[in-house]
């Protein structure tokens, strides 16, 4: 019993970097209908520069919150040069030009840092906490409330706030939106700048769990992707609960049929369930309103 | 319109040229010149390939180092058999096909007596085949058993494979009374020659393997693995891998407090491992070659004598303690040029006379004998525990 909820503990805290990352593809998407797949090159950059800025012996609160600024501005410039720019072309090209960004992101930190992984300090100690048996890093304590709090903020922002109905107005119909006055191409590049900052967030905080290196972005990408998918896309509780959902599932195959089998259990998982249902578990129809 | 846009991509795209043409600037390596030495006879000319860029570059650029060091020190006491040396370097990319490239371009054009090389096991299985049909006598600088296994007319390898890995850790593991173990590798094929390894010797030293999990190279989490051992009767838990993989290992059954003895394989063994596992790496074992921890050779060590004049040498040329892997690149050049010693400057015999070399070297004890090309023994290596951040030899 205590094995089984120490799976499901490990796959809780998967489960949670995979939301954040889920949750900054959706925001991105909702505004502009864009995949933005260099979301996991947010995280890297968030993890490694925290790292790069420690290094020059600023202290540990002053570099994370420069590396979110910096991750933050990233994204706001990649939708302001390279977005923005090419508005008129399809969805499909966006994609493929949001990969292209990804791979020169990506080459550029493995010029600047190599190749090599890089330790960051957990925020507190390394020591576990044991509940019932069950042990539990404090880092993961601290993803899990990092996941939340993101949460909770993108839905006060979204539901309670009128920039958060400006967005939810360029998503439903840009046009409108644009005839009462809001900018849909500055609600996007507030879309990117939250994605940007959640990323960077999202890689500090897993950073001390493990380890991070130039290349962490590439999987993480595309865990947090198929939990988009799989929460129906454009839905960021669906894509939080498919998030978790995967995780479990992923610890759960590891731990109880084959370790070396963890991701293809986990992706057989999804398949079967897109099949079943085609537009996610909380998808709404969103296959034909989106651009994919 | 048009043309606006165009203006506006201009510099992006330039920026990326410039940071892809700077990526690629370092890929070439001039050869090594050696002035110096018998001054009147035609150079031997050897040839070494290393990973210099690419993956495998933290394995080749120390290798590297470490022979144009050496090179400097035999041309400075005047060369072999009162002929100079000449390395011509080449760098493989960390690629099968460039490393097979280099090492045919070194025997047409250059008609280079022996070749060095390469760092990664990939490259210098597709090297040593060429090698082998063109009768070019090849040292490589990489781990896998296959190279030297089964044996080759004139190729040879330098470093410990995972059989002597694995040897030495069963040997610990009988000392300390454990039976029953763990196994958690990576599914490369470093790790998985590992696997192999542990469950063909096991039964041989009477140990049984409980649990036998795998990860893959870039899994950010193993903690599924690791509870499953948790659960499990294991003693021990042995973790084979290159860096970062055992280091997320180390952290992990930290916080999961899995408190059996973790024992790392020689694939992580340096001071960056030391760097990632920070302070959850406490008594941790790991299996390496004594360079790892130069200082703490013995002095009736019969290799303390070369290790401290290698580590002195490299230290006083770079500011920085050679590594295992520059360690291989010494031992290499070095039983190349005993061969030479051997032959007489007839570098047609080095082939055939490097059957019978047997030289104490940094990694180990070679003795190269008709059925074994390696030459070491799993004595040369040591158990090493990880005591407030350091490696200390574990007696």
């Amino acid at each position: 019993m205590t094995e089984l909820l120490q799976y499901v503990a490990n796959g809780l805290v998967s489960g949670g970097i995979y939301a954040i990352v889920a949750v900054g593809f959706i925001t991105i998407y909702n505004v502009s209908k864009v995949i933005n797949l260099a979301q996991g090159e947010f995280l890297m950059l968030g993890g490694m520069v925290t790292v790069a800025l420690i290094g020059m012996n600023l202290p540990y609160g002053l570099a994370a919150l420069l590396a979110i600024l910096l991750v933050t501005l990233i994204g706001v410039l990649m939708q302001k040069y390279v977005i923005a720019y090419v508005k008129k072309a399809n969805p499909i090209s966006l994609i493929i030009l949001t990969i292209g960004i990804s791979t020169l992101i990506r080459g550029i930190a493995s010029f600047i840092w190599g190749k090599d992984a890089f330790a960051l300090e957990p925020i507190t100690s390394n020591e576990p906490i044991s509940i019932g048996g069950v042990m539990i890093a404090q880092q993961s304590i601290w993803i899990l409330a990092a996941v939340l709090i993101i949460l909770f903020l993108l839905w006060y922002l979204m539901d309670k706030t009128i920039l958060g109905k400006k967005i939810n107005a360029c998503s439903v119909n840009p046009m409108a939106a644009r005839l009462m006055g809001i900018s849909p191409t500055k609600m996007s590049m507030l879309a990117f700048a939250i994605s940007g900052a959640t990323g960077a967030i999202a890689g500090i905080v897993i950073a001390p769990l493990s380890v991070t290196s130039y290349d962490i972005g590439v999987l993480l990408g595309i865990k947090g992707f198929s939990a988009a998918i799989l929460g129906g896309l454009g839905n960021p509780l669906g894509a939080a609960v498919a998030a978790f959902l995967l995780g479990i599932v992923e610890s759960l195959g590891a731990g109880y049929i084959s370790s070396g089998m963890k991701d293809a259990i986990a992706f057989l998982v999804l398949i079967g369930m897109l099949l079943i249902k085609p537009s996610g578990i909380f998808g709404e129809r969103s296959v034909g309103k989106g651009g994919l | 319109m048009k043309k606006r846009t165009f203006k506006k991509w201009l510099f992006p795209a330039a920026v990326a040229s410039l940071v892809f043409l700077s990526a690629c600037g370092g890929g070439a390596t001039p050869a090594a010149e050696s002035g110096t030495g018998g001054a009147s006879k035609d150079p031997i000319k050897v040839g070494a390939i290393f990973s210099l860029t690419g993956p495998n570059s933290p394995l080749g650029v120390p290798e590297k180092q470490a022979v144009e060091l050496l090179v400097k020190e035999i041309n400075g006491a005047g060369g072999v058999e009162g002929r100079p040396l000449e390395v011509i370097f080449e760098d493989d990319k960390s690629d099968n096909t460039e490393a097979v490239k280099a090492i045919k371009k070194l025997a047409s054009k250059e008609k280079v007596v022996a070749v060095l090389g390469s760092s990664g096991s990939g490259p210098s299985l597709g090297m040593a085949e060429y090698a082998a049909a063109e009768k070019l006598p090849l040292i490589s600088m990489a781990a896998a058993d296959q190279i030297t296994n089964p044996v080759r007319a004139g190729i040879y390898k330098t470093p410990h494979t995972d059989v002597h890995g694995t040897k030495r850790i069963f040997k610990y593991l009988k000392e300390k009374g454990i039976t029953k173990i763990a196994t958690l590798n990576d599914s490369n094929p470093y790790g998985s020659g590992w696997t192999t390894q542990l469950q063909k010797y096991a039964p041989e030293y009477g140990i049984t393997i409980v649990a036998e999990e795998k990860y893959g190279t870039k899994d950010p989490s193993m903690s599924s693995q690791l509870t499953k051992i948790k659960g499990t009767d294991a003693q021990a838990l042995i973790v084979a891998g290159t860096n970062p993989g055992p280091a997320t290992i180390v952290k992990e059954a930290k916080q999961l407090n899995l408190t059996i003895p973790i024992i790392s394989s020689h694939g992580s063994a340096n001071s960056k491992f030391l760097e990632l596992i920070g302070d959850a790496g406490e008594g941790v074992l790991m299996v390496a070659g004594k360079l790892l921890i130069p200082e703490q050779v013995a002095a009736d060590d019969p290799q303390s004598a070369i290790i401290k004049k290698f580590v002195d040498g490299y230290q006083a040329a770079y500011n920085t303690q050679p590594d295992g892997f520059a360690g291989y690149g010494y031992d290499g050049l070095n039983l190349l040029v005993e061969g030479l010693k051997q032959a007489g400057g007839d570098t047609s015999k080095l082939g055939e006379v490097l059957e019978k070399a047997k030289y104490v070297g940094v990694t180990g004890e070679f003795k190269f004998t008709a059925d074994d090309h390696n030459g070491l023994t799993e004595d040369s290596m040591i158990m090493v525990e990880v005591k407030d951040g350091k490696f200390q030899l574990v007696k």
